[in-house]
């Protein structure tokens, strides 16, 4: 055999050598996929019908499903988009949205521009405010919707929301429910939210436990449970 | 590059097992690769490559072998899914075999 050709074959069996293993790590992956998909469907038949009761009391409590995004927790592996659809084809509602926290300071934070879950194609808000956790990336926050021309404001407090409600009017309010030194309980301010804004959205923790505090009536409950579980007094909480 | 630790997860490892067959120091050197990951999800040192859409692989090298780990990377969710640990000994020695036959030089030939 010649050099050159015996090269060449060299070559082909070390080409077909990194395909053969680049079709094993694919495989690997696409099983891995299946698993997790698998998973998936089982979290998420356990978790509409939390998802809806939950759906359903915001809109019982603020006579209007326009205003609420309800967030799922990103622990489930759940896609929004069916969520989404779920909660839509089922309550026939296309104006109730799902978006999370954390998704939105991340996508924030990477394109340098305003996202809120459901209001992404749509950043006409003149007036936004924002009722988040101190240092939640939040000059990212800030300036990615100031660059639209929207006019900022943002408060870390309970107490502080309905004083700037009052003075700012906003047309948009993203507002995490487990702000500390919140006056009212979580409904009766989204009930005020609804009332005085273009579009309310609620950011919240996990989905089971804000629908169960929804159900209930309340989020003191659960903004209680996390100040003793940041406390060390609730184990794993 | 952003400042965000990565949640490394093993629920569906497969080759979990695969450090403890390992001596001391190559286990250690696997450990601490996969815990770099928290940082660097995409580590040049060991040779991360993209497998398909969000699946990475990395090689660490360790005594006579490398390992191969593959995960998938969610950048929204700063999650690092562990998905697959192995040897990649057969596929190596095969490499190095064929590396090999490519500097043969026939005795005779100039």
């Amino acid at each position: 055999m010649k050099r050159e050709k015996f090269d060449a074959f060299v070559k082909y069996v070390q080409a077909l050598e990194e395909k053969l293993e680049a079709a094993e790590d694919a495989r690997d992956a696409a099983k891995y996929r299946a698993r997790k998909a698998g998973k998936t469907a089982d979290v998420l038949q356990a978790l509409t019908e939390d998802v809806l009761r939950g759906t359903a009391a915001v809109r019982e409590w603020l006579g209007s499903p326009s205003h609420t995004i309800l967030e799922l927790s990103t622990r489930t592996g759940i896609p929004y988009a069916t969520c989404h659809r779920i909660v839509n084809e089922r309550l026939g509602t296309p104006n109730v949205e799902i978006g999370h926290l954390k998704k939105m300071v991340s996508a924030v934070s990477r394109d340098r521009r305003p996202f809120a879950p459901g209001v992404a194609s749509h950043p006409r808000y003149r007036r936004v405010l924002f009722g988040l956790p101190k240092g939640l990336a939040e000059e990212e926050l800030i300036s990615s919707w100031e660059i639209k021309g929207s006019e900022v404001s943002t408060v870390h407090g309970g107490l502080e929301i309905a004083q700037m409600m009052e003075k700012l009017q906003p047309d948009l309010i993203l507002v995490d429910v487990s702000m500390p030194n919140l006056e009212k309980s979580g409904l009766a301010l989204l009930k005020d939210f609804a009332k005085d804004t273009k579009r309310t959205i609620v950011l919240t923790g996990e989905i089971v436990e804000t629908n169960s505090a929804l159900l209930q009536g309340s989020f003191e409950k659960r903004t209680k449970a996390e100040e003793l579980a940041s406390e060390g007094e609730i184990a794993g909480g | 590059m952003d400042n965000k630790n990565y949640e490394i997860r093993r629920d569906d490892l497969e080759g979990d097992e695969l450090p403890l067959s390992l001596p001391d120091a190559d286990k250690q050197k696997v450990e601490l690769a996969i815990a770099g990951l928290a940082k660097e999800p995409w580590p040049r040192q060991f040779s991360a490559k993209e497998v398909s859409d969000g699946t990475v692989k990395i090689t660490v090298p360790v005594e006579d072998d490398e390992i191969t780990v593959l995960y998938e990377v969610d950048v929204y969710e700063s999650t690092v899914d562990l998905i697959r640990m192995k040897r990649r000994g057969p596929f190596k020695k095969a490499g190095e075999w064929l590396a090999g036959l490519m500097k043969f030089e026939p005795k005779g030939k100039s």
